[in-house]
């Protein structure tokens, strides 16, 4: 099931963000030397629970939140914070969404509890520092992902 | 005539993103009134023609599942089309929506031809 799920997260990043983004995916192991140090950091949570339970995050800066952003909404102005946090928040909210249908099919159901998007902890970013972490480049721009099943860690590792 | 459509979701994202689709599809749309939640949804109801939704169905206060049970309750309101927008993919959670005749189902994230397409045929054409 863990192979399945490492195949399921790659599969549904790089469907989500190039077909409702318009970004492009490239799964990339070293995509947290692009982030810059001297920008915030924002991450995106979500909890589901079901036959299994778990969470999934979302680590980001604010580049990728804006383009994130402004892609979804079809605009070329500024954004506000406001907007990147939805955006963020709608965004895990899908990818967790699919992923879960895409691993457990249409007869499972899951319950997602709201999404939460805010500015990263020490701690969370100390979580991302792990080899449980996914990492792309969208658009040049670097993410990392977390997903963790209740008494099951999906490790990054082994699919590098 | 201009159609009035009521978007219902706690996402100000997702709004946009369905009205500024719905924008590019040339059908003749009054601006979309828009609720965060069921509760908020009805009250426009009650004080607004509405021709057609779009619903999410996780939203805090009230969700899309009971909002669908007080919608079709209300006489003044059971014929109004709906058309659900959500990341939900279960079969049971749909069937459960669709006992409340739910116009059709598009999974997030919903290109602009599927709402185009949901839209003609909630519509029957009209658009």
């Amino acid at each position: 099931m863990a192979e399945a799920i490492r195949t399921a997260v790659h599969a549904t990043i790089a469907r989500i963000l190039e077909d409702w983004a318009m970004m492009m995916v490239d799964h990339e192991p070293q995509a947290a030397e692009h982030f810059d140090p001297d920008l915030p950091y924002y991450v995106a949570v979500i909890q589901f629970h079901g036959i299994v339970g778990g969470r999934y995050r979302l680590l980001c800066q604010t580049p990728f939140a804006e383009q994130l952003t402004r892609s979804l909404l079809g605009i070329d102005d500024e954004v506000t914070a406001e907007q990147m946090i939805d955006a963020l928040k709608e965004m895990i909210n899908v990818l967790t969404g699919n992923l879960l249908t895409e691993t457990y099919g249409e007869d499972t159901v899951f319950t997602l509890t709201p999404p939460e998007a805010h500015l990263a902890t020490a701690e969370e970013l100390e979580m991302f520092r792990s080899p449980r972490t996914f990492s792309y480049l969208a658009d040049s721009l670097p993410i990392q992902i977390h997903f963790v099943l209740e008494g099951l860690h999906v490790d990054q590792s082994s699919y590098r | 005539m201009s159609i009035n459509v009521l978007i219902v979701d706690d996402s100000s994202i997702v709004r946009k993103v369905i009205e500024r689709t719905l924008g590019m599809t040339g059908l003749d749309l009054n601006p979309p009134l828009t609720a965060e939640h069921g509760a908020q949804a009805l009250e426009v109801l009650r004080s607004n023609w509405v021709d057609l939704i779009f619903l999410d169905v996780n939203m805090p206060v009230m969700d899309g599942m009971e909002f669908m049970e007080h919608l079709r309750a209300d006489e003044a309101f059971q014929d109004i089309p709906v058309i659900i927008v959500s990341t939900e993919g279960s079969h049971e959670r749909r069937a459960k929506l669709e006992e409340h005749r739910i116009h059709a189902y598009l999974r997030k994230p919903v290109t602009p031809e599927a709402i185009v397409n949901a839209v003609n045929s909630a519509l029957g054409g009209a658009a």
